[in-house]
């Protein structure tokens, strides 16, 4: 009979370490949440910078669709987009992440000058290749395959990367894309 | 035989403790169930930030036509090819966008600044950034080289490929920043609230339609 007792206690403790684990497990999720919230928001800003640097890379496509497709025509095997990369170029670079870009803020604008950034980034043209050419057609047109990537640094463990690979027809003489 | 009912009950002090230890642990449960309730809303209103600013972001750089984007802080939208379907675009997507406070005294003219409120009373200020980086903007404006095997590099400015734009700039690209900013209390305008929470979105839109 004294074996029984004291069983309330025993109860209640395995009730209290169930309920406690139960409430350990949810804490664990609502961290996670926050966690992936901050993760999707520096994936979605490496995918900007990455869709950034592949209108760049159109945008030399397009305007240059003659010297392009002569770099190629002359045996060029390197990268001929080499200067689509955002580290070049004062107003497009955007660095490494320093403390005090913390504090950028659109709605005072002493805090938020035009050669400033809320994150640290880059983007680059990595490879393009010509696929083909198509001589016969009234309107000449070449074949591109371009990579692009990009990189965001917001901190340690605030990091995105993203990588876009484009197929792309120009036009030789007007830089039309298709 | 009553002597062993007696012996095989719970006793008062066990109650008593068993009470105290429950005590003990439900309180903390309670507490974290009110945190958690406001970190659930914490997370729902950085949910809805983040897919605001991107739905803004897509649409800056996948729809609105690159004429239609006037530099500043906010931005503008004006569509000065005079072109009906665009006029339409701009007056339909920009309050989508923005929400209220997006209009200006023109009505063809919209700027990059409003307020939106969602359905559970939280509040949400978009401001858009957007700086030409055309050819007098710097000192060192953005310009493109081309390597010919065997030959010189050459070099190529702006302004030696397009004319000015309707803003009178040699102008190629444009440097975008979203800002979402928003208060975890409920009614209330961030821009009133000391501890508003803001995110950004950066991206560089370039002159694909010229």
């Amino acid at each position: 009979m004294r074996r029984n007792s004291g069983m309330a206690v025993v109860l209640v403790l395995v009730f209290a370490f169930s309920i406690a684990t139960i409430f350990a497990f949810m804490a664990s999720s609502n961290t996670n949440l926050a966690y992936q919230n901050k993760q999707t928001l520096y994936q979605m800003q490496a995918y900007y910078l990455a869709h950034s640097a592949m209108q760049h890379a159109k945008l030399k496509i397009r305007l240059l669709p003659k010297e392009l497709y002569e770099y190629f025509a002359a045996g060029g095997n390197g990268n001929p987009l080499e200067d689509i990369d955002s580290t070049d170029h004062v107003q497009l670079a955007m660095g490494v992440f320093r403390t005090e870009q913390e504090g950028y803020d659109l709605f005072d604008p002493a805090k938020s000058p035009d050669l400033s950034f809320p994150y640290g980034g880059k983007y680059l043209v990595e490879s393009i290749g010509l696929t083909g050419s198509h001589k016969s057609m009234k309107m000449i047109q070449d074949g591109y395959r371009v990579v692009v990537k990009s990189e965001v640094d917001s901190g340690v463990t605030k990091q995105g990367s993203d990588e876009l690979i484009e197929e792309m027809i120009v036009s030789r003489f007007t830089g039309g894309i298709k | 035989m009553n002597k062993t009912l007696r012996k095989t009950g719970i006793t008062f002090v066990e109650v008593c403790l068993a009470f105290l230890i429950l005590g003990l642990v439900v309180l903390p449960v309670f507490q974290f169930l009110t945190g958690s309730v406001k970190d659930t809303e914490r997370f729902y209103t950085e949910t809805i930030a983040i897919s605001r600013a991107k739905f803004i972001m897509d649409s800056l750089m996948f729809q609105m036509p690159w004429q239609a984007i006037g530099a500043g802080n906010p931005c503008t939208f004006e569509d000065r090819k005079n072109v009906t379907g665009i006029k339409a675009f701009i007056k339909k997507a920009v309050p989508q966008m923005f929400g209220t406070g997006c209009e200006t005294p023109d009505v063809d003219i919209f700027q990059g600044d409003g307020l939106y409120q969602c359905r559970k009373g939280f509040m949400f200020r978009a401001r858009v950034k957007v700086v030409d980086l055309d050819q007098d903007s710097s000192g060192a404006p953005i310009q493109f080289t081309m390597d010919l095997p065997g030959k010189t590099r050459q070099y190529f400015q702006i302004k030696d490929l397009v004319p000015k734009d309707s803003y009178g700039k040699y102008n190629l690209m444009k440097k975008i920043v979203v800002q979402v900013k928003w208060s975890n209390t409920k009614n209330v305008d961030p821009k009133d609230d000391p501890r508003a929470n803001s995110i950004f979105l950066v991206a560089f839109k370039s002159d694909l339609e010229g």
